[in-house]
């Protein structure tokens, strides 16, 4: 059974439609590469209303998001979020969130769509013995992200005080008749921000998206889809859950080893960690090809010279940017080296390509560092 | 769903539920290409991994690659025969298959080996009513 969001029938009535992690979500609504080329030279507006969300309240909030997660909550002043990571208890990632500390007692934790469930399980699971309430608040907010350079000049209309909010960092806002949070985070490399909006009526809604994508096309902005989150995202090097990381992978090799912090108390996995660091043997790369090729979820990566398996691509898909196919993946850690040349088997044929270090595009023209 | 799209099934064609499209130039010879409905499908084809000529194609089965931003497809010879000519501008501007399936984006043409194949591919009205059934 396809889930909807709230504007999922809205979204329908012009855009292409597709169904992701079981809900019902705008792939396109123009063109993907131009999507993805508005994100990054102007703006975009998604619907991101899959992400699943929940509150963690109490006087052990802090306390217990700091067990539950690999990041060190501590870290966080009122306001500000962090990446993050859920563990087992073999190191192994049940899921990637961000961890948004809204007042001493009170915690946002947004998660995969496709995870929603298992987390909720696993969260609540483990919060035996902490004085802490768990509340999904998926069915009864709206997420929508504004990603782009111009992406300030958009939310700015329903928050004057956007500019001054600084990246990672989350604030309560109200417009016309509805409130919610904004933070300034996204998944797709630019500066940019996340709406999350409680439902009071969906006629209000509906005009807040309107408003926004007005917003974003006055500017030269494009609404855009899924297929463009994806082939954004991937040229950033952040991971699809599910595809780059799962519960078989663990925080190094996912060269996510800057999100844990051992310096701290104890948390889910840390123990397993102590074992695993050192003891890795492949490594996450992205990937550029050079022959006129796509790479693909699931391709073997080889040495070109030997022909010996080194790895495997986790994602795969065309850069806008780059204007060539680019990937993600796993590789023996002794072909990890930014400028390695690798071959992929493409469906029988071998092409070349060259580890790249993230993000693939150019960080003084693109992203939420470029050179103004 | 959405409502479903008016696709553009040009008469004097021939059509394969796979959706390619063949249009007989003389009687042994015939160009292939993709039905609007398939470009459509695929969205933003970005490489076109073309066939040399000379090679010999056989009914049924695939001989070419479509690689679009969302998918890669196969393309399966509509009738069996030897490839003439293949359109060497996909090459670098893929995106004339989008623009133009049935003009401009033409991939492959062939000397067919066997005229009779024909007479199992569908005409334009036969492809409009497999295409309302998918």
């Amino acid at each position: 059974m396809v889930k909807k969001v709230l504007l999922s029938d809205i979204h329908s009535k012009e855009a292409q439609m597709t169904e992701f992690a079981g809900f019902y979500m705008p792939l396109f609504f123009s063109s993907i590469l131009e999507e993805h080329m508005a994100v990054r030279e102007k703006v975009g507006i998604f619907d991101v209303s899959h992400m699943g969300r929940a509150l963690i309240e109490g006087v052990d909030a802090i306390k217990f998001v700091n067990y539950l997660t690999a990041n060190d909550v501590n870290r966080l002043v009122d306001g500000k979020s962090h990446y993050s990571l859920l563990l087992n208890e073999n190191g192994g990632i049940v899921d990637d969130i961000l961890v948004y500390r809204l007042t001493p007692s009170k915690i946002m934790i947004v998660y995969n769509a496709g995870n929603r469930e298992k987390d909720l399980q696993w969260i609540t699971t483990h919060a035996n013995g902490f004085n802490v309430s768990i509340e999904d608040i998926s069915d009864r907010t709206v997420m929508i992200a504004i990603q782009g350079p111009l992406s300030t000049k958009v939310v700015e209309k329903i928050y004057r005080k956007a500019p001054d909010l600084k990246r990672f960092y989350i604030t309560r806002f109200s417009f016309k008749d509805i409130e919610g949070w904004i933070s300034r985070t996204g998944y797709t490399g630019e500066d940019g921000f996340e709406i999350i909006a409680h439902v009071n009526d969906s006629s209000s809604i509906i005009n807040l998206w309107n408003d926004l994508k007005h917003g974003v096309i006055s500017v030269g902005g494009l609404p855009c889809g899924l297929g463009a989150r994806d082939s954004l995202r991937l040229e950033a090097g952040y991971c699809l859950y599910g595809n780059d990381i799962d519960e078989t992978t663990n925080p190094y090799e996912a060269n996510l080893s800057w999100v844990v912090k051992m310096d701290q108390g104890d948390f889910i996995g840390k123990q397993a960690l102590q074992e695993l660091k050192d003891n890795i043997t492949r490594l996450r790369i992205g990937l550029v090809m050079n022959d006129r090729s796509i790479p693909r979820k699931g391709y073997s990566i080889y040495d070109c010279d030997n022909k010996n398996l080194i790895g495997q691509v986790t994602s795969g898909g065309f850069s806008p940017i780059l204007k060539k196919g680019i990937g993600m993946g796993y590789v023996n850690i002794n072909y990890t080296v930014n400028g390695q040349r690798i071959c992929i088997d493409v469906r029988g044929k071998t092409r070349n390509a060259t580890i790249r270090n993230f993000p693939l595009y150019d960080t003084d023209r693109f992203g939420f560092r470029r050179k103004q | 769903m959405v409502a479903k799209k008016k696709y553009i099934v040009p008469e004097n064609l021939y059509y394969t539920k796979t959706h390619e499209w063949l249009k007989l130039l003389d009687e042994s010879t015939a160009v292939i290409g993709i039905t609007d409905y398939a470009q459509d499908m695929l969205h933003e084809i970005v490489y076109v991994d073309l066939p040399e000529t000379g090679t010999v194609i056989e009914k049924g089965s695939p001989f070419m690659e479509i690689e679009s931003v969302k998918s890669v497809a196969e393309i399966y010879a509509p009738v069996s025969g030897e490839i003439v000519e293949v359109n060497e501008s996909l090459e670098d501007t893929p995106e004339i298959l989008n623009e133009s399936p049935y003009e401009d984006g033409w991939l492959v043409k062939i000397k067919l080996s066997d005229i009779k194949e024909l007479e199992m591919l569908m005409d334009a009205d036969e492809y409009l009513e497999y295409l309302s059934s998918l």
